[in-house]
């Protein structure tokens, strides 16, 4: 059943997305042409262009959170709670459903910011007659870059970390949405408090385990080791914080769902 | 054929009477095979098991029967139809006569006025 | 085992109690009319069987099970409220009923959102309210499900889509389905149901035979609906 409702939802998330990101990558390739000449008079164009550019690319990021706010809470809590909940879908699968499309959405969204800065070199050195854009990939690849031991493991675990970090944020958000719902007015400054209430109660627990960070940071194991134990205690520690909250929205939409 | 329901009555005496007239008028013919409940239910626009109550009534009194596999039929036999045709028209009778009794007609006056009516309309 | 089984169900918002200890019981194969004024507690009753509610007391059982995957199976909710998205076309909502719902009858649904006279390809924004109900209605009928439970299906259709709609409620009818219908519009569906519940301030007050009902009183249901709650 996951399956079907990530089919749904995934597009649902993107049909608002694509567009934005269609006219990011306009932007980037506008910019990227407009730094080409270096003509006094075209040069505010380059302002312009880096203006539009910075516009989209913060409408994307304020879409994306909107998007994740609204997607949970109107489909689970709001008009279309309606429908979804008398499908025969369990709750474990709605909130995965909503978090594993966040998510998507979040990396996607990564992943064409790196491509608008291509765009952007490739704007820039299209029609410039000394450097190509071929050409530069090219000098790029060619260049010989040491690369430090266990470049492959740190990767790795930074991108864990990045992914871990990215889920636990999105759980606050739905947590916080499901406990504010249980109040019968006034939802959204419920919420608001919950948010808060969360903030504090990660802190404090974050607080109390740092003695434990203390111990593990030994100056007789190398960087390598010290940093792997932090990323490692990292990922674990929003992995917990992101069942917790599961857990909190499972509870509270199973036993004590009041749609009004 | 229209369907209309009187509300203080049950539906199904009144489905009950609505098939009784089509069958002793002929609407429905001797040994026709009658539309199915559901049909029929949707036709009148009342619930299923109202319909079934109605034709189950019907059958009780042998004015439709049932074969296991094929549905429903109206019956075929004479004596039944006839004796249909003699209560309805007794019930009609008693109606009318009920009427013209009250504007103060007595039997004779009745007999007298359907008599001039008969006359009347040829 | 009744089909639906409702046990001393309490429901309060607040200081105000919208379902004072109500109890029925109701079993396959009728149509029961769930009868009350606005305010009355209807829809909290139905929310409450499709689980958007959770009782303040007692609890409610479909086959047995209280809701859960396991009753949303099996039961074909029509809220009262538009809750679909509404971005999509009647053929993309029908794509996701098939996905979801393994009793959802597809012909029966594309025969009946034609007949209505609605068009496959034009999003649910671009419909007229009354539209929008014929088509989530075409939805959930299509469905051949064991318990119906439809919130106002008749509340703001034109008279011949109403004829419709209860001919398709007729139609659907089968001896293993109870189908719930609530309204305040009893003139108009007295004559397809079986048993009727009156409700009141939350509480029932009569759980009858309809046709009982008119032998017992001589009266139309309707008649006496309006006896009932007479302002």
């Amino acid at each position: 059943m996951l399956g079907k409702l990530l089919k749904y939802e995934i597009p649902a998330m993107g049909r608002k997305l694509v567009p934005l990101y269609a006219a990011w990558a306009a932007t980037a390739l506008f910019l990227g042409l407009a730094t080409q000449s270096s003509d006094s008079k075209t040069e505010f164009m380059v302002v312009i262009s880096a203006l539009l550019y910075t516009a989209v690319a913060t409408a994307i990021f304020v879409m994306t959170i909107i998007l994740i706010v609204q997607r949970y809470s109107n489909s689970l809590l709001g008009d279309e709670a309606y429908f979804n909940h008398v499908l025969p879908v369990s709750v474990t699968a709605h909130i995965g459903n909503k978090a594993i499309s966040a998510t998507l959405w979040i990396f996607v969204t990564v992943l064409v910011a790196i491509l608008t800065g291509i765009l952007i070199a490739i704007g820039a050195t299209i029609v410039s007659s000394d450097v190509g854009f071929i050409e530069l990939i090219r000098d790029l690849i060619s260049v010989q870059i040491d690369w430090p031991e266990h470049i492959g493991i740190y990767i790795i675990e930074v991108l864990l970390m990045v992914v871990a970090g990215v889920v636990k944020t999105i759980m606050q958000i739905y947590a916080a949405i499901t406990i504010g719902h249980q109040a019968q007015n006034r939802t959204t400054l419920a919420s608001i408090g919950a948010y808060i209430a969360i903030m504090v109660f990660e802190s404090t627990v974050g607080r109390m385990l740092l003695p434990l960070f203390d111990k593990l940071i030994t100056f007789d194991a190398d960087s390598f080791q010290n940093f792997s134990r932090i990323a490692i205690i990292a990922i674990i520690a929003a992995a917990a914080f992101s069942v917790i909250y599961f857990f909190i929205c499972k509870y509270l939409m199973e036993k004590r769902l009041n749609l009004n | 054929m229209e369907w209309d329901f009187k509300g203080g009555v049950p539906i199904y005496s009144q489905i009950i009477d609505e098939m009784t007239m089509r069958i002793a008028s002929g609407a429905y013919e001797p040994g026709e095979k009658l539309p199915s409940v559901r049909d029929l239910a949707m036709d009148a626009g009342v619930n299923p098991n109202t319909m079934q109550k109605a034709l189950a009534e019907l059958e009780r009194k042998g004015l439709v029967f049932s074969e296991r596999t094929s549905g429903r039929f109206v019956t075929k036999e004479e004596k039944v139809l006839k004796a249909l045709h003699e209560e309805l028209a007794r019930k009609y009778f008693e109606e009318f006569a009920d009427k013209l009794r009250k504007i103060g007609m007595s039997g004779e006056d009745i007999v007298g006025a359907v008599k001039k009516w008969l006359e009347d309309i040829r | 085992m009744a089909r639906i089984e409702i046990n001393h169900v309490t429901k309060q918002f607040g200081s105000l109690t919208a379902l004072d200890s109500v109890a029925l019981k109701l079993e396959k194969g009728q149509i029961v009319g769930l009868l009350g004024p606005n305010g009355s507690g209807k829809t909290t009753l139905i929310k409450i069987l499709n689980g958007l509610l959770q009782p303040t007391a007692g609890n409610v059982t479909i086959n047995g099970m209280e809701p859960g995957v396991g009753t949303k199976r099996v039961v074909a909710y029509l809220p009262d409220r538009n809750a679909l998205p509404d971005y999509m076309t009647s053929s993309q909502l029908m794509d996701i009923y098939q996905d979801f719902f393994e009793d959802f009858d597809r012909q029966k649904a594309e025969a009946m959102v034609d007949d209505l006279g609605i068009d496959r390809s034009q999003t649910m924004k671009k419909m007229s309210k009354g539209t929008k109900e014929k088509l989530q209605l075409c939805l959930v009928m299509a469905r051949q499900a064991e318990v119906y439970l439809l919130d106002e299906p008749i509340g703001g259709v034109d008279p011949a889509t109403r004829d419709y709609i209860l001919r398709t409620i007729i139609s659907n009818y089968n001896e293993d389905a109870v189908v719930i219908i609530s309204t305040h519009l009893i003139a108009d569906v007295e004559s397809v149901l079986d048993d009727v519940v009156f409700i009141k301030e939350g509480r029932v007050v009569l759980h009858k035979a309809a046709d009982e009902i008119r032998e017992e009183k001589g009266e139309s249901v309707d008649k006496l609906f309006r006896e009932v709650f007479k302002c």
